[in-house]
């Protein structure tokens, strides 16, 4: 991968990281700081970095480049600047942003960083149940870490930090594409990701909260199970590593690795792949070991496992109609639902062939809505508002894995299989 | 904020423009136009007003009563109070600061 890549890996390896250590640092005492908070983390970072460069790494050979035109070079260039200007300009302005950043996300950040660890009390209290307590702490933990460094809480600024996640994203996306895809391909296919993603997020109010983070992680994860060669051992670190960012950042983020764990077991299954059982261990392990940092905080300071403003009665059965006109309603992700259709469309129109190539990809994008549909029917009244705050935002990354599963499916070349090489000192 | 929600930016401005007439560690409270204004107005409160304590006139349509137990009263409706008790510090055109008597900080 390149280098744009791999500083977008180190970013959000970052971020998981940090959230771990803080977690760990708040469950035996010790006060957060930048000096105590970085130093570990770096000498870890060292310590990989030498690791890693002394022994070999699968290295996956990609299809062979191929020359861009400029009409499609300048068209990505302007579509994906156009987007990302769209995107920022609309946190900035305050017009698009979450005001969940000013009730609980920015609130919990701002207090932990000044309390200099998470504080047990807050999340205790009879009156921050709307602060959900239960959340994890990936996306608090990087506004905090915020804090900590510039000394101060931006309140204008940490909207921003939405638009960052997607742009660290995006040559993460493309560095995997281009594993199936030539350069012309991967380039519409990310360019087209950028597009649907910044207009979702913008019509969903999505600016400050943590849906950008989490389907990110999501997506990175779900691409990399998609481009792995049929035969050979693909390394299961970045997806790992990218679903333990899931569970970090969201409780959403647990159905998103089992959604993902599942297609990628059936996958494997039908396609008879080796290693299966091993493989799938280390795609979920990291999510286990990073995600149990969380309730072992939460179990040391007797705090409630549950969120207890989720009560399930399954007593919305009876609001069947109305569950499905608001959910098609909510599902237009700012363009009239143009951005699930067309990608599904393209995905139709080349799927022969490949349906059980893009099993993980689109357990996601069904798995999620289906997800969500049941969740709603679980409500205890009618679930129509609850549907209008979170369906367009909670459904991101069922929409962002379509994108790039229809790109591998309508450019893909056939079945196209390498076999990884194993080269000493090579970039993964 | 302001563009998300018009009525949670006034409350913002009378957050920031009360801090330096509420100190860090004192207790407060908020009062809006109703329930739904309340406890908005304390969600919103724990961030812009770090370091002291707040607590809420209304808590999901429940009322805590902690009103007496809280040394400032933050008011967007700068509603009457009984005189004897309460006095008013500054009144902006976002709502009016009040200091309860006999409260401690």
């Amino acid at each position: 991968m390149g280098l744009l890549a791999r500083f977008g890996i180190s970013f959000m390896t970052g971020a998981l990281l940090v959230s771990v250590e803080a977690t760990l640092f708040s469950t035996i005492g010790i006060s957060w700081s930048v000096a105590s908070l970085s130093i570990p983390l770096i000498l870890l970072s060292g310590g990989a970095a030498w690791i890693w460069s002394r022994r070999g790494t699968i290295v996956s050979p990609g299809i062979a480049s191929s020359r861009v035109g400029p009409e499609i070079l300048i068209t990505s260039v302007v579509l994906t600047g156009l987007s990302l200007l769209h995107l920022a300009s609309a946190f900035l302005t305050s017009r698009n942003n979450s005001v969940d950043l000013v009730y609980f996300w920015g609130v919990k950040a701002l207090l932990f960083a000044e309390h200099r660890g998470i504080d047990p009390e807050f999340l205790r209290s009879s009156f921050t149940l709307h602060a959900h307590p239960t959340y994890p702490p990936l996306f608090t933990m990087t506004l905090s870490w915020s804090h900590l460094v510039s000394g101060g809480f931006d309140w204008v600024a940490a909207p921003l930090t939405s638009v960052v996640w997607v742009v660290m994203a995006i040559p993460v996306l493309y560095g995997l594409l281009r594993r199936r895809l030539d350069q012309s391909s991967a380039l519409v296919t990310i360019v087209l990701w950028t597009v649907v993603i910044s207009i979702s997020l913008v019509s969903s109010y999505s600016g400050g909260n943590a849906e950008a983070a989490l389907l990110v992680y999501g997506t990175v994860a779900g691409t990399a199970v998609l481009i792995e060669a049929r035969e050979g051992m693909s390394s299961r670190f970045l997806p790992g590593l990218c679903l333990a960012g899931c569970v970090l950042t969201k409780v959403e983020g647990i159905v998103i690795v089992g959604l993902l764990l599942a297609g990628t077991a059936l996958r494997d299954v039908l396609q008879r792949r080796p290693q299966l059982l091993r493989k799938s261990i280390l795609l979920f392990l990291p999510s286990m070991i990073a995600g149990a940092s969380w309730p072992i905080f939460e179990l040391v300071y007797g705090l409630r496992l549950s969120d207890p403003l989720r009560n399930m009665t399954f007593e919305a059965v009876r609001y069947a109609r109305e569950i499905f006109v608001e959910s098609l309603r909510r599902l237009d992700a700012g363009t009239w639902g143009a951005s699930w259709i067309i990608p599904f469309f393209f995905l139709l129109a080349r799927l022969r062939g490949k349906v059980i190539e893009l099993v993980p990809g689109l357990s996601i994008t069904f798995g999620i809505v289906t997800f969500y549909l049941a969740y709603y029917f679980s409500h205890y009244d009618n679930p129509t508002l609850l549907i209008g705050w979170t369906l367009s935002r909670v459904s991101q990354p069922g929409l962002s894995m379509l994108v790039i599963s229809a790109g591998l499916a309508f450019f893909s070349l056939v079945s196209r299989q390498t076999q990884p090489q194993t080269v000493p000192g090579q970039e993964v | 904020m302001d563009r998300t929600s018009g009525f949670l930016s006034d409350r913002l401005r009378l957050f920031r423009k009360a801090a330096p007439l509420v100190p860090r560690g004192a207790t407060f409270t908020v009062r809006g136009r109703g329930d739904d204004d309340d406890m908005a107005m304390f969600m919103l409160a724990l961030g812009v007003l770090p370091g002291r304590k707040a607590n809420p006139h209304t808590y999901f349509g429940g009322f805590p009563n902690l009103e007496q137990e809280s040394r400032y009263i933050l008011d967007a409706t700068c509603g009457e109070y009984d005189p004897r008790e309460v006095r008013l510090v500054r009144k902006f055109d976002e709502g009016c600061v009040y200091e309860r008597f006999g409260t401690r900080p």
